[in-house]
């Protein structure tokens, strides 16, 4: 990834809010699935899934492409 | 900012550990959270701060998450999980269930075969057939028995008068009857014509002196359907016998009169003829069924 690219992505990331970020970073970073997203956000599985999609949004807004990642990042 | 802690009465030792893991630097990850403390994450025994925390160092960090799952997983088991036994656990497992079979099988026993409903109830089928099939026929045989015993009455009657030795077959027509057996009536040749010799045996016949005789049927191709021996004459010189109708079936036989005396075989009389039966008439229904043969 270019510098400029990844500038761009930290820069969408930190508008996210923190939840939204964290799910988002733990999915398409560390490569957790939706339910080991949940149990380590104690969060419900639908709440997860709209949270990424809810980032994708935006990352996408900001020009930021998301493909699925492989598991361990 | 911290919102309180959810619960008063937190261990001591925990709040220590978050204590160390707050200085460690929580957003680079700095010193891993202990399992107590993720524990305690996972039980909501933390503040909001100390989850987001946490969770911030859940980015940067690999082994905490995969412990914080493990812990998961041990505190609620998903309900297809499947736990790996290991080969000892196997092996114990699998000599208690061969020891097991080994008890089952010998206490069935002879019966094993039949251990599953499917043959059990095919061997109760054939058991009831084999069961219905022996009653039908002791129920045929005492049938049988009972018609058997029953004296017979109308008998078909069948005269014979062999008359004069010719060369052509005698016709002999029997009345159809539903008795089973016929009554053979057989007037040796020397009596016919001469009524007042009826009550004298025939002269070849009187000549040897024989108390008995054997009488013979024949098929054309000489195979024997009858014979009886021991007969002797009655008062009118014939000799009479009861023959089986199912010996007899419509066809040409050859009659054979045999003399017995001193043990040997000798034939003194025979005659070729012609069996047919003739169904009864309305108007014969009812009369002495007789017929004749006459040559």
């Amino acid at each position: 990834m270019h510098d400029d690219q990844q500038e761009r992505l930290r820069a969408a990331l930190e508008t996210l809010p923190d939840e939204m970020r964290r799910c988002f970073l733990l999915r398409y970073v560390q490569g957790f699935d939706e339910g080991e997203i949940a149990v380590l956000m104690k969060l419900r599985i639908e709440t997860v899934r709209l949270r990424l999609f809810q980032a994708r949004g935006r990352l996408g807004v900001a020009g930021v492409t998301v493909r699925e990642p492989e598991r361990g990042g | 900012m911290s919102r309180g802690s959810p619960s008063g009465s937190r261990n001591v030792g925990v709040e220590r550990l978050l204590q160390a893991f707050r200085r460690k630097g929580r957003r680079r990850g700095g010193d891993h959270p202990t399992p107590e403390i993720l524990a305690a994450y996972q039980a909501n025994e933390l503040t909001a701060d100390e989850n987001a925390a946490i969770q911030e160092h859940f980015l940067h960090c690999r082994e905490c998450p995969e412990t914080l799952l493990d812990l998961r997983e041990f505190s609620h088991p998903r309900e297809n999980d499947t736990a790996e036994l290991s080969d000892t656990w196997l092996t114990l497992a699998w000599q208690r269930l061969r020891a097991r079979i080994a008890r089952e099988s010998d206490r069935v026993g002879p019966c094993r075969w039949v251990a599953t409903p499917r043959r059990a109830l095919v061997a109760c089928s054939c058991l009831l057939a084999v069961l219905l099939g022996l009653a039908s026929w002791v129920a045929w045989l005492h049938t049988e028995m009972r018609r058997l015993s029953r004296p017979q009455i109308n008998f078909p009657v069948a005269t014979i008068e062999l008359g004069a030795p010719g060369t052509e077959p005698l016709g002999v027509v029997i009345p159809a009857s539903a008795e089973r057996f016929l009554l053979v009536v057989v007037a040796p040749p020397d009596l016919v014509g001469r009524q007042e010799s009826r009550a004298r045996p025939p002269a070849a016949l009187r000549r040897t002196g024989s108390r008995g005789y054997g009488l013979e049927l024949v098929t054309h191709r000489g195979q024997a359907v009858w014979n009886g021996d021991g007969l002797t004459l009655d008062a009118s010189g014939s000799l009479t016998l009861d023959v089986p109708r199912r010996l007899l079936p419509a066809g040409a036989y050859r009659l054979r009169i045999l003399n017995l005396e001193g043990g040997r075989r000798e034939e003194v009389a025979a005659r070729e003829l012609i069996l047919s039966y003739r169904r009864a008439s309305a108007a014969t229904r009812g009369q002495h069924p007789a017929a004749k043969g006459v040559s």
